[in-house]
């Protein structure tokens, strides 16, 4: 009985009780402060696998920029829930524990039967199919088997010692073309919000 | 303490449930931004399948680098889902000046 596994415990109990009171709040304020919560306690599932930095970013990002924005444009448009209808379908919420028992029972099975602590990792792949081809035999001078072929020394030695060197040593010289067409996605959804929620004047 | 199996089955079992509650939430939810917030929901569930792995890739396969690439696909994911809140909420924002409410069962003008 740690005290990581009773850390453990509470958050993935704080983002299971968190997501199903997302679904079944009725108040859609409720909704998006349940689904916080939920966010919270998933960055502190990332901390307790040692994932600091995607932590940091669930929370920053995730919970404190993308949530507050759905909660102006609730509070914007004073958005509700509409009224339950007598047309309503009255399984509901039947159909919806059923769904959900099924849809994990078939994963989760899977999931529990497999063997997770072996695998072949990428860079294992690439060295064992090196060998197929040169034959196990280094045939060309200076071939080494170094597996981050694309990461290059930086200029300086300043940053290599911090946390983040090797997350953003891989994001901009590997993951770099993603990363622009980020940023041009960024652009483009920024102009297409504005010019989505113009007001349109009455000509003339 | 490296993630060990149990942790890892442990948190895919839990990003599962929280999958399926979002999908079961998107099927039954009447209101737009309820719909947004239950796809919100899909792509937390999938962050914390990509964490988990990148952790066990880390600490019990003994791979870094895998680690890392786990890491930047769930930046990328929260980026794109910052672009697509901002490009529906704009998109909420003209249907409500549309129709007084999101109920999208009343948003029936393109069907045939």
């Amino acid at each position: 009985m740690t005290l990581h596994l009773v850390l453990y415990c509470l958050f993935f109990a704080m983002a299971a009780v968190s997501a199903v009171c997302v679904v079944t709040s009725k108040n859609t304020v409720h909704s998006a402060l349940f689904l916080v919560v939920t966010m919270v306690a998933l960055a502190g599932n990332f901390l307790l696998m040692h994932q600091e930095l995607m932590a940091v970013i669930q929370v920053f990002v995730y919970a404190g920029a993308i949530m507050v924005l759905f909660l102006f444009v609730i509070m914007l448009l004073n958005l509700r829930e509409p009224d339950s209808l007598p047309s309503d379908f009255k399984g509901r919420t039947f159909l919806g524990v059923a769904l959900t028992v099924v849809f994990v029972g078939l994963i989760g099975f899977g999931v529990l039967i497999s063997r997770w602590d072996v695998g072949v990792s990428v860079n294992d792949a690439k060295a064992v199919s090196m060998e197929q081809q040169t034959g196990g035999q280094n045939l060309e001078a200076g071939m080494t088997e170094d597996a981050d072929e694309g990461a290059k020394e930086p200029a300086s030695d300043a940053g290599t010692r911090s946390v983040f060197y090797p997350f953003a040593n891989r994001l901009l010289v590997d993951y770099l073309l993603p990363f622009e067409l980020m940023s041009i996605l960024l652009l483009v959804a920024m102009v297409g919000a504005v010019v989505v929620s113009r007001r349109m004047l009455p000509k003339g | 303490m490296p993630i060990e199996p149990f942790y890892l089955q442990a948190n895919l079992l839990l990003a599962v449930f929280i999958f399926a509650v979002g999908i079961v939430g998107f099927l039954f939810k009447r209101s737009a931004i309820s719909l947004f917030m239950c796809i919100e929901l899909m792509l937390n569930a999938a962050n914390l399948a990509f964490v988990t792995f990148a952790s066990h890739q880390a600490f019990w396969l003994h791979n870094p680098e895998a680690a890392l690439d786990g890491g930047i696909f769930v930046l990328f994911i929260i980026t794109i889902a910052a672009a697509e809140a901002g490009v529906g909420l704009a998109i909420f924002i003209s249907l409500f000046r549309r129709q007084q409410n999101i109920n999208v069962d009343e948003m029936v003008s393109l069907q045939g």
